[in-house]
């Protein structure tokens, strides 16, 4: 049997992708995962820019990750300029890293999962057959919006945080109402554990790299060393040897390996690695949500989405308490320009994002580099793709398009902002 | 839905061409002495945020472009939301989500909507390209002077409703 599947717009996932699958007697003749976007460009607008406009413009490469990018930037900014922030300001950085990560986790299980598991093409008709499920979703986002909203001005492109600290420093009544946000969480993260638990996650497993921050206290979402557990700990500064980038001809985003593997980054990833860190919510939400660890099943990426958004919500109460009870440090301090080179990498939702500037002793940036996470999944997921498809083969047509592109949307790929439509071309 | 102020909203992508009208508008209407009743906000392209953006008013004005096509009359359009024919299939995904998405959203979800009217701008080039074409450009004094008349009558409405409230 033949099968020529083209998937053609993949949907469903942030941005504009197509799959070519070609299948002969069973075995597969040709596997692209093609990425068309055009390229963004954004490390050329850097040059020549001076370095405290690097963190507000590279927020502008996603409106999905703004605070992510945001953050590597300063730190990258910060490193180039031997800047040290204030604890107080690395704690709320944190808290403003979690209201990211529960943001885009629920967008993604709420608005482009979720219709999977209700066999229905998208948000939309879920909306009309289970309102309650939409909005639980919409309310739950909304609560990590309101907490960028009221610390940093707003979530997408956020203006408050600046290399060195923040432009406005939060009042004890923002504080407050940031832990009031938090707390009237608790219900609909809980009922969404419920909801998930029940959801058939289909049964497909690999060994790969998994690579993360991995820090000494934290589970690490805004600092680190590199780690998978096949290298030791890394200084981001050597993130050379430790991830390496190729241009693919069909593909105009880089993939990227570590030693001779290709690579997973993300949740599943950061929960292999850094389990034992997680909060004890979080954890008990992994037992009720059945992911036992290490998994080697990417569509648990979803699952492990999940018990991220848990860990979210109730590390950023504690981070709250630590905050100094006093008048808080958080203020931007005289900044000195140098030479210098700077690498900053924080765990955006979808993994590992790099930020590396060179600046000369104008602070006028040279050199630029930045490796977004979904590039480093992409080779990982055509060879899930390959150990895939032997297996599905028997599945109906239907059926097994529905299982790819299923397990293309459980890395819960960002390519760019696109219209999209599904055209499959499937010929026997 | 609490707040009593009145949004003006600006939506597009400047670095789309006239794609961006909306947000141009919104830039000249910050120059002027409003109200402070009145919120004037660049939205942007907000995705699925926009119904985080709509829902916290009871009157929004929203100002967008609208493609225009050869035939069409040259003019600005006062557009409803019970006016706007919608997609009736499914497709739909997060990270295109435009002003007609988020209002079949919210309508499928039977969410709190503000009173909404739509000042649509004919766009006559749409791609990118940083700056608005002259063709489009002509009608923008035409367009504050319409969104200045329109949302004083709303702030009149309200004013006279809180007095006899």
């Amino acid at each position: 049997m033949t099968h020529d599947i083209h998937l053609h717009h993949i949907t469903r996932v942030e941005g504009h992708g197509n799959l070519v699958l070609n299948i002969k007697e069973g075995r597969i003749e040709e596997l692209r995962l093609e990425i068309v976007e055009s390229p963004r460009f954004f490390e050329v607008m850097l040059l020549g820019r001076h370095i405290t406009e690097a963190p507000h413009i590279t927020s502008r490469i996603c409106g999905i990750c703004a605070i992510s990018h945001t953050l590597a930037s300063i730190k990258a900014c910060e490193s180039a300029l031997n800047i040290t922030p204030s604890a107080d300001v690395i704690l709320l950085r944190k808290i403003l890293m979690h209201a990211e990560v529960l943001q885009s986790h629920i967008l993604h299980l709420y608005l482009l999962v979720a219709p999977d598991f209700f066999n229905v093409g998208s948000v939309i008709p879920l909306a009309r057959s289970n309102p309650e499920v939409v909005k639980r979703g919409l309310r739950l986002k909304k609560v990590a919006n309101e907490i960028c909203r009221i610390l940093v001005g707003r979530h997408i492109h956020p203006i408050g945080m600046t290399v060195g600290g923040f432009m406005r420093i939060p009042a004890k009544k923002d504080l407050e109402e940031v832990r009031k946000v938090l707390e009237s969480a608790i219900p609909d993260i809980d009922e969404t554990v419920n909801f998930f638990k029940g959801l058939n996650i289909p049964e497909f497993n690999r060994e790969t790299r998994y690579c993360s921050l991995k820090d000494k206290g934290d589970y690490a979402l805004y600092d680190g060393k590199l780690y998978s557990k096949e290298n030791d700990l890394t200084e981001v500064e050597q993130y050379r040897d430790f991830i390496t980038e190729s241009v693919i001809e069909y593909s105009t985003a880089k993939h990227a390996s570590s030693g001779d593997s290709s690579i997973m980054v993300g949740a599943l990833a950061r929960l292999n690695n850094n389990y034992s860190q997680l909060s004890d919510k979080a954890k008990e939400a992994a037992q009720r949500l059945g992911l036992t660890l290490p998994c080697t099943n990417p569509y648990m990426n979803n699952v492990a989405q999940l018990v991220e958004s848990v860990h979210c919500i109730y590390d950023s109460l504690g981070l709250l308490d630590q905050l100094s009870s006093g008048n808080m440090n958080v203020g931007v301090g005289r900044i000195d320009v140098r030479e210098g080179l700077g690498v900053g990498v924080v765990e955006a939702p979808r993994g590992s994002l790099y930020h590396e500037y060179g600046v000369d002793d104008k602070g006028i940036i040279k050199s630029a580099n930045c490796i977004i996470p979904t590039a480093q999944n992409l080779a990982n997921i055509e060879e899930d793709i390959e150990a895939l498809v032997p297996g599905i083969l028997g599945l109906s047509k239907v059926e097994m398009i529905q299982r790819l592109e299923m397990l293309v949307r459980a890395y819960d790929p960002c390519i760019s902002c696109s219209s999209h439509f599904l055209e499959v071309k499937f010929i026997e | 839905m609490s707040d009593d102020r009145l949004l003006i909203l600006g939506l597009g992508n400047v670095l789309m061409g006239d794609d961006g009208i909306g947000i141009h508008i919104i830039n000249e209407l910050k120059k002027l002495n409003l109200p402070d009743s009145i919120d004037v906000i660049d939205g942007g392209t907000p995705g699925i945020e926009l119904i985080d953006m709509l829902s916290t008013y009871r009157n929004v004005i929203l100002v967008d472009a609208i493609k225009y096509w050869k035939g069409d009359s040259a003019g600005i359009k006062v557009v409803l939301p019970d006016d706007i024919r919608y997609r009736e299939d499914d497709d739909y995904s997060a990270h295109d989500i435009e002003l007609t998405s988020v209002l079949r959203l919210m309508r499928t979800l039977d969410l709190a909507m503000p009173e909404i009217k739509i000042i649509g701008m004919p766009a006559y080039n749409i791609s990118p390209a940083i700056g608005i074409s002259e063709e489009c450009k002509r009608f923008i004094p035409e367009a504050i002077e319409f969104i200045m008349e329109i949302s004083g009558s709303k702030i009149k409405n309200d004013f006279m409703h809180s007095e006899n409230a």
